[in-house]
């Protein structure tokens, strides 16, 4: 657990630390805005949405993520994405916390096809209706910095859309671990049923499993791995796992 | 179990593949943008740029569509800077 925080620290600084380069035609498959001024790589939200409207086919943006996606399936998302590293640390606030329907699993699914695709495809990639204007990571980025640096009081109605599901994101995370990534990430999304398939696997010991459930206890998406390495499945092998390996830093049986 | 596990490994191998074609399809994709502001001899100029190209045009909306045809949001004879995406 040590090491992926470290490694999500490192990815937020690095991810964010363009003094003026740029390597934008690559699509990191995290929620990062590459309008903020110091990212160095594209999101892929944005350009799906951008080649939505243009009536293009995202081949480089798509081949990317699918690529990525089938090696390493949702590793991105626990280990890279700094709007997950956020919403871990928000959890970390002590409150009472909750556990989503699991029917709202499925609303990003319809995020996705809607807000990235659909949407920008009949009413153009500036629509008012696309994912990047509701995007918390973007409202953090870009929205913020760009309100306090105009040091004007008068926001948009538009703004203010974003803010608002920015607050009610910032929430929702604290009482319910990455719940952002549960019910709104178009990108989760996308790598969700790679991560069925993927080449990457969390390699337990499924054959002397003591059923002591600390993997469910420690699972940040709550997808019970105990319930997979029962019937001697790799635990990521769930639409909502982010591949963060934490299963398998409790599990007292791994040594062995 | 096993055809379960060699049919998840073909289906991988499967997508894997298809990425790759894509991604290689995708570099030798060229695309033609027009310049939204420049006529010679009643012709509009055009550029015309790689995939990669639209990719970085698409972070920042330096391409708009109209009339089923691409135009350039800035003057790309121009060097660009850092430019951020007005949605």
């Amino acid at each position: 657990m040590i090491k992926r925080r470290i490694t999500q620290i490192l990815s937020l600084l690095l991810l964010h630390s363009s003094w003026r380069p740029e390597l934008k035609w690559f699509c990191n498959p995290v929620l990062s805005c590459h309008s903020c001024v110091l990212s160095w790589f594209a999101c892929p939200i944005g350009v799906y949405i951008h080649y939505s409207g243009y009536h293009l086919f995202p081949f480089i943006a798509l081949g990317t993520v699918l690529l990525l996606g089938i090696v390493f399936g949702k590793l991105f998302c626990g280990w890279v994405c700094p709007f997950g590293f956020l919403q871990d640390m928000l959890h970390k606030i002590p409150t009472r916390k909750l556990t989503l329907p699991k029917w709202t699993s499925h609303l990003k699914y319809l995020v996705l096809v809607l807000m990235v695709f659909l949407i920008p495809f009949f009413l153009g990639e500036e629509t008012m209706y696309s994912f990047c204007r509701i995007c918390p990571a973007s409202a953090l980025q870009v929205t913020l910095p760009n309100i306090f640096t105009s040091r004007s009081l008068i926001l948009p109605l538009a703004t203010l859309v974003k803010l608002m599901v920015l607050v009610v994101v910032l929430l929702g995370v604290i009482f319910s671990r990455r719940a952002f990534c549960k019910v709104l990430c178009p990108i989760g999304a996308i790598l969700a049923p790679l991560n069925l398939l993927s080449f990457w696997k969390v390699k337990l010991p499924t054959d002397n499993c003591i059923s002591c459930d600390k993997c469910d206890e420690v699972c940040p998406s709550t997808i019970s791995p105990s319930s997979r390495i029962a019937k001697g499945v790799v635990s990521n092998r769930s639409l909502d796992c982010i591949v963060c390996h934490d299963c398998r830093t409790v599990c007292p049986q791994k040594a062995k | 179990m096993m055809k379960k596990f060699l049919n998840r490994k073909v289906i991988a191998a499967a997508v894997l593949i298809i990425a790759l074609a894509l991604l290689l399809a995708g570099s030798i994709r060229t695309h033609k943008v027009y310049e939204s502001d420049t006529e010679e001899f009643g012709l509009l100029t055009f550029y015309r740029i790689n995939e990669f190209h639209m990719v970085v045009d698409a972070t920042f909306h330096g391409v708009a569509r109209e009339d089923d045809r691409l135009y350039s949001t800035y003057d790309r004879s121009q060097p660009r800077g850092k430019s951020a995406c007005p949605t």
